[in-house]
């Protein structure tokens, strides 16, 4: 299995002096589902805007397919905590930016955004529609289909369903891992949801507040895991118990002194 | 013997309309809201405008002012009337009109260019901002002298005026609306790949819509500002010109003319403007 992404010894620290990642290290390998879990303000998008070339890092080292990361690049696609569709366009313009940067030809444009509409299990019928139009979850469809529109090798995404209702979230949680089980992307998925994370990844990585990482797992469940039905699996209370222990395990909030990070 | 009410008599003394009863009583109501708030904004700006008719055809007949300082509803129209049948008042407000659009449509180009090189561009900020900064301040009426100096009397220090009023309020905005590009827009664009031309075209652009165009409004009311300023002097044709001769000559009913002339062409124009460019924008309401 080759690897995408190579984290080594990361570190990047804000102006104002905070170490948000210290020194982590972290390897991907090729079409894996990893959930990155840690509570509020560990790094974890910190970490994540570094693979995507947003945050150049302070110290250490982010390869993606062996090169240096020097910035953003369309094989890895971005799907953001909130959906960032851009108001004045409607979907199919939304979703044709990703393909005119990409330099597709207008006629084909036509063709893969229906494509891409039917991917994300949205109807035809929401390509001339404008976002405000739209319900939170088909506008994060919609931000998943732009992502998608040039085949990332990479898919990377920031709590994307943070901001949605229970059963929404349940359904946009099945629809990634049906998109990643059909096109073999490698996904990295930022979350604080321990649930979330056990239902989607095929690997937990779990972030303490010192911006490092406490505890890298291989989820054992099989799939599918119906979230109705996650608690009758027979690992998931041992696997949720252990990663809700790492998570207690890292200091409060409040014992973090401003500047560096121990 | 006790009489009891069948099931059915008692639904018919009790009857509660159902919730699809409920919905049409609602809706009928609601459209007859709709559509008296509809007539009453519809009626609200000709009652504004008659009640001051009144009051101002008041004030002459009760003699508050002399007549040769506020003439008349009446005489003003008598006096709009004849203008219109000698054919200068279509001729000042034509000529008034092609000014300031010359001048509206070279100053805005100009300052559209400038904001935007100036709101993306770190070099061209240091180069234009402090130069720009320092004229702003400056009433564009106080450049009139220099620019008769510069240009002469004719249509040049017109234009040159008018343009230079009008760049400042869309350079202003234009270059608020592209700095202030929206940081995870532009994430975004970088993450697809896009070009550095079709980031400009795709996202900051339309994203500073709102802003330019606001901009160009104001400058629409500069430029009528400033052309009345600049054709009080080296022109036989214009409202300007003519709002002076009748100022010159005691004729405050055909200098009433020319104000009203002045303001419904601003009017029309700024109304104009805005529903030929609302569509471009409708989704900054949306959003907010």
């Amino acid at each position: 299995m080759t690897t995408d992404i190579d984290i080594s010894a990361l570190t990047v620290r804000y102006r104002d002096n905070r170490t948000v990642v210290n020194g982590l290290d972290l390897r991907i390998e090729s079409g894996t589902f990893l959930a990155i879990l840690g509570p509020s303000g560990c790094g974890k998008s910190t970490l994540l805007n570094s693979i995507a070339g947003f945050v150049a890092p302070t110290g250490g080292s982010v390869l993606f397919g062996g090169a240096p990361v020097t910035g953003p690049g369309r094989e890895r696609g971005v799907v953001f905590q909130r959906d960032v569709l851009f108001p004045w366009a409607s979907v199919g313009t939304n979703i044709g930016f990703a393909l005119r940067a990409a330099r597709v030809s207008r006629r084909l444009r036509r063709e893969r955004i229906e494509a891409l509409v039917d991917a994300v299990g949205l109807s035809p019928d929401v390509v001339g529609r404008r976002p405000h139009e739209l319900s939170g979850g088909m506008r994060q469809r919609v931000g998943i289909a732009r992502a998608l529109a040039n085949n990332p090798r990479v898919l990377l995404m920031d709590e994307p369903f943070g901001a949605l209702d229970a059963l929404t979230r349940q359904q946009m949680q099945d629809l990634v891992v049906e998109l990643w089980e059909r096109r073999e992307t490698t996904i990295v998925f930022v979350t604080h949801d321990v649930d979330e994370a056990i239902r989607i990844a095929s690997s937990i990585v779990v972030m303490n507040d010192a911006g490092a990482i406490a505890d890298h797992i291989t989820n054992p469940l099989p799939r599918p895991r119906p979230a109705s039905r996650l608690a009758e699996f027979d690992d998931y209370a041992a696997l949720r118990r252990r990663l809700h222990d790492l998570l207690r395990a890292t200091p409060p909030e409040s014992a973090i002194i401003r500047g560096e990070r121990t | 013997m006790v009489s009891v009410p069948t099931r059915t008599a008692a639904t018919a003394t009790a009857r509660v309309p159902g919730p699809a009863e409920a919905n049409t009583g609602n809706r009928v109501s609601g459209r007859k809201c709709v559509v008296s708030r509809r007539v009453l904004l519809a009626v609200l700006p000709i009652v504004s405008v008659v009640v001051v008719l009144i009051a101002w055809d008041g004030a002459v007949r009760m003699e508050l002012f002399s007549n040769r300082l506020l003439p008349s509803p009446a005489e003003v129209l008598e006096a709009a009337r004849q203008m219109y049948i000698d054919g200068t008042l279509p001729v000042d407000a034509a000529a008034s009109f092609r000014r300031a659009l010359e001048g509206f449509l070279l100053g805005s180009l100009i300052a559209v260019v400038v904001g935007t090189l100036t709101g993306r561009s770190v070099v061209a900020r240091g180069l234009f901002e402090p130069t720009i900064q320092v004229i702003r301040p400056i009433p564009a009426i106080a450049l009139v002298p220099l620019a008769i100096l510069w240009f002469g009397i004719g249509e040049e220090s017109k234009l040159f005026l008018t343009s230079l009023g009008v760049f400042f309020p869309v350079w202003v905005n234009t270059h608020a609306g592209i700095v202030g590009a929206r940081e995870d827009y532009l994430r975004v664009a970088a993450s697809l790949g896009a070009s550095k031309l079709l980031t400009f075209t795709g996202v900051v652009l339309p994203g500073a819509l709102p802003f330019i165009l606001t901009g160009l409004r104001q400058g629409i009311a500069t430029s009528l500002i400033l052309i009345v300023a600049s054709e009080q002097s080296g022109v036989t044709e214009g409202l300007g010109f003519r709002l002076d001769q009748a100022r010159l000559f005691s004729q405050p009913d055909r200098l009433f003319v020319c104000l009203f002339a002045l303001g419904i062409v601003g009017a029309l124009a700024d109304q104009l403007f805005h529903l030929a460019t609302r569509r471009a924008v409708n989704w900054s309401k949306e959003q907010a």
